[in-house]
């Protein structure tokens, strides 16, 4: 199986990482400073425009850095053109849109037969049954084309694909948001399943904390750019203390029936401002706790217990 | 005369294409109240929308309708005449649809665009009393500043900003009922929340009858009073939210609320439902659900029978053979 990687190990650092696109006037991650370990799973979260998805491009080597460290695996990231196929191969991406990231020419045979033959793996028609098996697909689908198949089977799909080269970490963008409710459930769990197997490392980035919650053992969250707050899952949940946290899981939208979390909610004023602040804290405009600190001075990511990780002046809870 | 402000009765709706016929609404009762939040939950094709469509005159051409009741006011919906639709649709019903970028024409200002929806419905009201009502009504869905904000272009306004003068576009009229199908479904979820306490205290302040459509459970309980849940064109389990939430009858309900993602579940703990909902529905012997029930699978008359929407205590009723009622 995997050439194993001491547990607890760092595979991902990422150190005050600036990232800008040339169409935009202002930079998309503004400082990310997070870690992955070897077999733990992190989830990202945060809402739309927040710098997740360039997170991850970010990672991957697809996108060059204005500024600050990344390493992958004790390297560089792989890169477009200079990285090794070896160092390509050991990370490896699901993207979010089942239907635009299978080529719908291709039989689901030949989808998952090319990265095994690319990379130098077997890729007889067993080891593509294994794949599927993995998957929990029918070998039936082996020569449907994407189209034949639902959004949840395609997932499966994208999954079997990128995990048939045995990446030692799985980038996942948003894997359930474009599926059905019943069938979210089921890739939820198969890639809780799969990880607990296979033993990768692993990038969850979703908008929805209580999907996220189903699979990190923990969460960064994201705003405008920056990570607000990290640390492990239960806490962040149960007592967030970044106001934006708070926000977050106050917003969620719950079965429960007594009023949840009332205090908190609403409490996220407005909407992200629409021009960047060059100083100060990012959130302030929408922050019920902000006082005049936050508009000048902006905060640093600081530990606030021994597991979790802050940027706020005014840290809520405990 | 019915009491109720909308009642259906066995609804029913169908497109021809070529020689199949596909069933997206099969048969299909509900009632609304005056000033009550009904919610219409359901994953993708289930038939939703098209239940929303029927109900405002907008579905294809290729539609066929059936119904035995589809009464509206005192209006008969299932036979409104050509040109009479525009005295109910945006005066009368009020919707408010998904996606608030493609809603609004991105070549005119929100202004004019609120100004046309008003004027339709009231040739006598002069330019003066529109601006003054578009600014009023922007203002009470919450736009700051709206007096200067009339000659925006949608594309200079956020979502949530836009689906707010969509929302202010659909009560303009002030509608005995508005529709909202998915409506913060485009949103980012703190944005969510604050769309979802919007149509709460305009609902709650105007009495307005509200059929709220969503693929979330956790959206719907925010929101409604009751409960309607559909799969493959049926509605399986009607009843009070509360309680349809924490007691379900119907196999489908109680697994869509083990398979929701909550803040507080352990990790690992969802259910899945297994298979997929089915993507045409033909001809249908038995239930439509029972390929992925765990309660009647093997059941005789979940083969057989397609079971019907039944009564049982408390307001509430399901389409289910396993429940004992």
């Amino acid at each position: 199986m995997n050439p194993i990687i001491a547990a607890g190990s760092t595979v991902v650092t990422l150190q005050d990482v600036r990232v800008s696109y040339r169409s935009r006037a202002e930079p998309i991650l503004r400082g990310v400073t997070l870690t992955l370990s070897a077999g733990e799973t992190l989830g990202v979260v945060g809402e739309s425009g927040c710098g997740k998805t360039t997170l991850l491009r970010t990672i991957l080597g697809l996108i060059p850095t204005d500024s600050g460290v990344v390493e992958v695996l004790g390297g560089d990231p792989p890169g477009l053109k200079d990285g090794s196929p070896a160092s390509r191969a050991a990370i490896q991406l699901v993207h979010q849109d089942p239907f635009a990231s299978l080529n719908p020419r291709m039989t689901i045979r030949q989808i998952l037969q090319a990265p095994l033959r690319i990379n130098g793996y077997e890729h007889s028609a067993s080891r593509v049954r294994e794949l599927l098996d993995m998957v929990g697909l029918s070998h039936s689908v082996l020569e449907n084309l994407p189209a034949q198949l639902s959004g949840g089977q395609r997932q499966r799909i994208a999954i079997a694909r990128a995990l048939s080269i045995k990446p030692k970490v799985l980038l996942l963008d948003e894997p359930v948001s474009a599926l059905d409710v019943s069938v979210q459930a089921q890739v939820i769990n198969l890639i809780n399943d799969l990880q607990g197997s296979q033993g990768f490392s692993c990038i969850f980035v979703s908008h929805d904390l209580a999907v996220v919650a189903q699979v990190a053992n923990r969460i960064a969250v994201m705003y405008l750019g920056q990570v607000v707050e990290i640390g492990d899952t239960d806490s962040v949940l149960t007592e967030p203390a970044h106001p934006y946290s708070m926000a977050l899981a106050a917003s969620v939208p719950s079965l429960r029936q007594e009023p949840r979390g009332e205090s908190w909610r609403g409490l996220a004023v407005g909407e992200p401002p629409s021009e960047m602040m060059t100083s100060g804290c990012t959130f302030r405009s929408r922050c019920w706790v902000a006082t005049s600190r936050c508009d000048v001075e902006t905060p640093r990511l600081v530990e606030r217990t021994s597991s979790r990780q802050v940027a706020c002046h005014h840290p809520q809870g405990r | 005369m019915s009491s109720h402000l909308l009642e259906i009765r066995n609804l029913s709706v169908r497109f021809q294409s070529g020689s199949h016929q596909l069933t997206a609404v099969d048969g299909v009762d509900l009632t609304i109240d005056k000033g009550e939040t009904l919610g219409i939950v359901g994953e993708s094709g289930c038939g939703k929308t098209v239940l929303a469509t029927s109900l405002l005159g907008l579905l294809p051409s290729s539609a066929r309708v059936a119904t035995h009741r589809l009464q509206f006011s005192g209006i008969d919906l299932s036979n409104v005449p050509s040109g009479g639709w525009r005295s109910i649709r945006g005066r009368r019903i009020g919707m408010v649809f998904q996606d608030p970028t493609t809603a609004l024409n991105p070549l005119r200002t929100i202004g004019s665009q609120l100004a046309e929806s008003i004027a339709i419905h009231d040739r006598s009201a002069t330019s003066r009393e529109i601006r003054k009502r578009i600014i009023d009504l922007l203002e009470s869905v919450g736009i700051a500043g709206a007096s200067g904000r009339l000659s925006d272009y949608p594309h200079q306004w956020s979502g949530g900003m836009r689906q707010r003068a969509l929302i202010a576009m659909a009560i303009s009229n002030s509608p005995d009922l508005l529709i909202a199908d998915e409506p913060t479904t485009a949103l980012d979820v703190t944005i969510q929340a604050q769309v979802l306490e919007l149509l709460r205290s305009i609902q709650r302040e105007r009495e307005l009858a509200m059929i709220f459509i969503s693929h979330s459970l956790g959206v719907v309980n925010s929101i409604a009073d009751r409960i309607s849940v559909m799969y493959a064109g049926r509605i399986v389990e009607s009843g009070p939210c509360s309680e349809v939430l924490t007691t379900p009858s119907h196999p489908y309900t109680r697994a869509l609320i083990d398979c929701f993602p909550e803040i507080g579940r352990s990790r690992g703990s969802l259910v899945a439902i297994d298979g997929q909902p089915p993507r045409h529905i033909g001809k249908i012997d038995g239930c439509r659900f029972r390929d992925r029930c765990n309660v009647g699978r093997d059941r005789l008359d979940c083969v057989s029978h397609d079971p019907v929407l039944k009564r049982a205590a408390g307001d509430r009723s399901v389409a289910c053979h396993a429940v004992v009622i």
